[in-house]
């Protein structure tokens, strides 16, 4: 190579970095500009943080002690939110897992009740469970009833990804060994499939155990029962330090449903 | 189409004109014919990508030809229907490169898996086998050449590759095949046990007067245990003979050694992939 393309090499590489480097500062200065019209749209403001002191320092004196007197009535909607979180849990398998296996792509030659089938779940799982929770609260009137269904929406939507994800990961060779012994669809699912994506089922089974475990804390706040009910009362009459003993309740609850599934999960990957 | 070498009655294997093209564009195999007797231990040769297991696939439809025929013992596989398929590839056995055993199952699971097609409905669904399946599956697994019982309840993905390939064997075995399709079955292999399970499938086709198609890339394999070889270059028939005519000078057309870089096998080749 003489010089003189040596030369021109060069030149192109370093242009080249040249470029790179100003996409990346073209990059930086977007996000600083969304990000600063996003604090600026917003009123997020730090100084307001430290004029606003007095008033956090209030609330956390009307918060402490926490009043430890409203534990015994706290059981009743504590056991209230473990069931809607292990209804909206458990119910949703019976629909994911079907549904999963009508959409799953490498065994679905059948593409347009796939695509309508991912689409639905697409709808439910965009819905965050609290603004199916509000919507059906205006539907079926207040209480737990509306909080499970909330869940079990949510959570089918969500599952079903998970569960065709899954199926679609599965080595395609072991569904070919199966449909190569004459076996017929339901077959190969029970043998090709299932087997090879139960531990993911489960592992997604318990995350959604968590997951809408915590969800069922919140629910309360528009009125689909629970714990969550609860303290917005306790909020909404300015009775914080009962607030305080209502969050302790259920930051304990999370904690241990956690751990329980923690231990689940190691048992059974 | 050139002579049949052990002909033991009509040919159990016939192909016409037999085109399988990808995403209709990209041609794998283009217009073979040829017709594979009783008995006969076939090996589909040439490199990776030429349309070998695409090839062996449209056998058995796990791959539907883009236009041709495909005849097996008679029946024209392109009529058939679904009850039929399933019942035909329940008398076609196959084996492959990569095992494809069901990794969190046991052995004897795996093996007892031939026999999904004359399953009951009930007993899929409960995961529950019959007695006489075990005897057979066991029988099948003796003959595989794995007599250590305390292998049988082992999860398939702790065995090491030669053991994988034998519970494969042993599966296709319960189906009681009348043909055995083989997909590379010794290329994950290393040199010792691939003579070991070649030796055990050609032992087991000439006892039970199986046919064998089987696609291998390694000549010496190829000419040692097969009584036909079809060479296939880009697609298309290259050779089809007894091994001992396979000439250096046709190796070398089949692999392109010494004409263009293969141009046009690029294509083949992700088609090829795009099947496995």
């Amino acid at each position: 190579m003489n010089n003189a393309t040596l030369d021109a090499e060069i030149d192109s590489l370093i242009k080249l970095r040249q470029r790179v480097l100003l996409n990346w500062l073209f990059i930086l200065t977007v996000i600083l500009a969304v990000g600063g019209y996003a604090a600026w749209f917003t009123g997020f403001d730090i100084p307001e943080l430290v004029t606003g002191w007095p008033h956090i320092w209030n609330l956390l004196k009307r918060m402490f002690p926490p009043d430890f007197s409203i534990v015994p009535i706290l059981y009743g909607p504590l056991i209230e939110t473990l069931q809607m979180a292990l209804l909206g849990t458990t119910i949703p398998i019976f629909f994911a897992v079907p549904l999963a296996w009508l959409t799953a792509v490498n065994i679905r030659e059948d593409h347009v009740l796939g695509n309508i089938v991912r689409l639905f779940l697409h709808v439910l799982r965009t819905i965050p469970e609290l603004l199916w929770a509000m919507l059906l609260v205006s539907a079926v009137g207040l209480g737990t009833f509306p909080g499970t269904l909330a869940l079990i929406l949510h959570t089918t939507g969500s599952m079903g990804k998970f569960f065709y994800e899954a199926i679609e990961a599965i080595d395609p060779g072991v569904i070919e060994a199966m449909e190569a012994t004459g076996a017929n669809q339901f077959k190969v699912l029970m043998f090709g499939i299932i087997p090879t994506v139960l531990p993911i089922y489960m592992s997604v089974v318990l995350l959604y155990w968590e997951f809408n475990t915590r969800a069922a804390t919140i629910l309360g706040l528009v009125g689909a029962g629970g714990i969550g009910l609860t303290l917005t009362h306790a909020i909404q009459a300015f009775e914080y330090d009962e607030a305080v003993t209502c969050l302790i309740a259920i930051v304990l609850i999370l904690t241990v449903i956690d751990r329980i599934s923690n231990y689940l999960r190691s048992k059974v990957i | 189409m050139s002579e049949q070498i052990q002909v033991s009655g009509a040919p159990i294997i016939v192909v016409n004109d037999l085109t399988k093209s990808y995403d209709g564009k990209i041609n794998a195999i283009m217009e073979i014919s040829l017709s594979i007797a009783k008995g006969e231990f076939t090996v589909l040769f040439g490199p990776s990508g030429v349309g070998k297991s695409t090839l062996l696939r449209c056998l058995n439809c796990l791959v539907e030809p883009t236009s041709g025929d495909v005849i097996v013992d008679g029946q024209q596989v392109g009529d058939m229907s679904n009850k039929e398929l399933l019942a035909l590839r329940s008398d076609v056995g196959m084996i492959f490169q990569e095992f494809n055993l069901i990794n969190r199952m046991s052995v004897l699971v795996n093996v007892m898996c031939g026999r999904l097609h004359d399953m009951s409905f009930f007993r899929a669904l409960t995961y529950t086998f019959s007695r006489e399946d075990h005897e057979v599956a066991i029988h099948a697994l003796r003959r595989a050449g794995l007599h250590d019982t305390e292998l049988y309840t082992r999860r398939a993905d702790t065995l090491s590759g030669g053991q994988k390939q034998r519970v494969s064997i042993a599966r296709m075995l319960v189906q009681e095949p009348k043909i055995i399709l083989a997909d590379e079955p010794v290329a994950s292999l290393d040199v010792k046990m691939q003579h070991t399970i070649m030796q055990l499938v050609r032992d087991i086709a000439a006892r039970d007067g199986i046919t064998v198609v089987m696609s291998l890339h390694q000549l010496e394999l190829a000419k040692q245990y097969a009584s036909r070889i079809i060479g296939l270059s880009e697609g298309v028939v290259a050779f089809d003979g007894p091994p001992q005519s396979l000439s250096n000078d046709v190796i070398n057309r089949i692999f392109k050694i010494v004409d263009d870089k293969g141009v046009g096998s690029q294509d083949n080749e992700s088609a090829d992939a795009g099947n496995e």
